[in-house]
């Protein structure tokens, strides 16, 4: 292997990717190799020097002033956002559909009543009682989305993220 | 801010405390970095100020704990990266050259923290740190930044070619250049060396 070769595995070594036959192959060209020695050497004096040294801080008014900045554009946000939700109330039901809906539970409940009756006296089922069945079938499954279509009424319009 | 719960990759919004834990986990970290960017102590605090601004403005929905640093880091490095291009422009209008900044050593010792007490081991840090800071000063730009990423940020290699979005290729060999161009540098300053030269100087009196 080259002296360049050597060299960027070197660098490389400091990320944990090399595999033994690489870290092998830098042994025994360093235990060669004066100049790969003397990268080897000053590589390790570089990052402990720069280690030693990289602490810088902030001066204090900086840090102050900086943190007071983002905290007050970080409440901004927060309480426009929280203004925007409220704002956003959600639409009344429709009446219209209130009366709809107590309509369509009395009709079943009627219906029902007298299907049953029908049934309680042990007469076998006739065309209207089948009939009367399958409204009673539907309505009920009409009264099982009616939650669905009020939520929809509810809920806002525009999608809120909220904290 | 509430820590990213497993697999999910969704966090809570920010909350003040949440920003706080992040601004005093990375502010030393930001500002090395802007330090050793601009290398100016003005210019280091205009970019600290404008970096966590917009941390704060545009911090993304599913923020993930493990990459915010790099993410912060991509800020600072893009908001440089257009005063660099806004100083150009600015260059070419007003018939200006360009270059390297100019070391600034105040930059480096005014905003220096030290664990050590002994006097003359001071001293000593506050010479080696002047070296080598002038040494990385000299570095061309690009080298800069990526040294500066490697060795004081502690990315790694994949992670900085993320942040400048250039092939990890580059930066390797742009890693490469820098260090070789480190240790030229630095191969003439002996710490030991001028320690003991100084040594002789006051036994001679």
């Amino acid at each position: 292997m080259r002296c360049k070769d050597i060299e960027r595995l070197i660098i490389d070594s400091s990320e944990g990717i090399l595999s033994q036959e690489e870290w092998r192959a830098i042994e025994q060209h360093v235990a060669q190799c004066a100049d790969c020695a003397r990268f080897q050497d000053d590589l390790k004096n570089i990052r402990v020097s720069v280690k030693k040294m990289s602490n810088l801080t902030p001066p204090h008014k900086l840090e102050r002033r900086t943190r007071d900045l983002c905290q007050a554009e970080l409440s901004s946000r927060l309480a426009s956002e929280e203004q925007r939700v409220s704002q956003i109330r959600p639409s009344p039901v429709p009446w219209i559909i209130w009366v709809a809906l107590i309509s369509l539970i009395v009709f079943t409940v009627f219906l029902s009543v007298s299907l049953f009756k029908d049934i309680g006296l042990n007469q076998p089922l006739s065309f209207e009682s089948v009939f009367v069945l399958c409204l009673i079938l539907q309505n009920a499954v009409m009264l099982f989305f009616a939650p669905v279509i009020i939520r929809k009424y509810r809920s806002p319009r525009q999608r809120v993220r909220l904290v | 801010m509430q820590p990213e719960s497993e697999g999910t990759g969704r966090a809570e919004q920010m909350t003040s405390p949440g920003f706080d834990e992040l601004y005093d986990k990375y502010k030393d970290a930001v500002f090395s970095f802007a330090c050793y960017l601009t290398q100016n102590p003005g210019e280091a605090e205009d970019l600290f100020q404008e970096a966590w601004l917009r941390v704060v403005k545009h911090l993304p929905e599913n923020v993930n704990m493990q990459s915010i640093k790099a993410w912060i880091f991509t800020i600072v490095t893009n908001l440089y990266r257009d005063e660099l291009r806004k100083k150009r422009v600015r260059r070419v209008f007003l018939f200006q050259r360009g270059g390297t900044p100019e070391f600034n050593e105040a930059t480096f010792l005014a905003f220096a923290r030290t664990s050590v007490s002994d006097p003359a081991e001071i001293a000593n840090q506050a010479e080696m740190r002047k070296e080598i800071a002038r040494a990385i000063a000299r570095l061309p730009e690009r080298q800069r930044r990526v040294f500066v990423l490697k060795e004081i940020a502690g990315f790694r290699q994949a992670e900085i070619s993320d942040i400048l979005g250039t092939p990890l290729g580059t930066v390797k060999s742009l890693i490469y250049r820098a260090l070789k161009g480190l240790q030229k540098e630095l191969s003439s300053y002996n710490p030991k060396r001028e320690r003991a030269k100084c040594d002789a100087k006051i036994l001679s009196v």
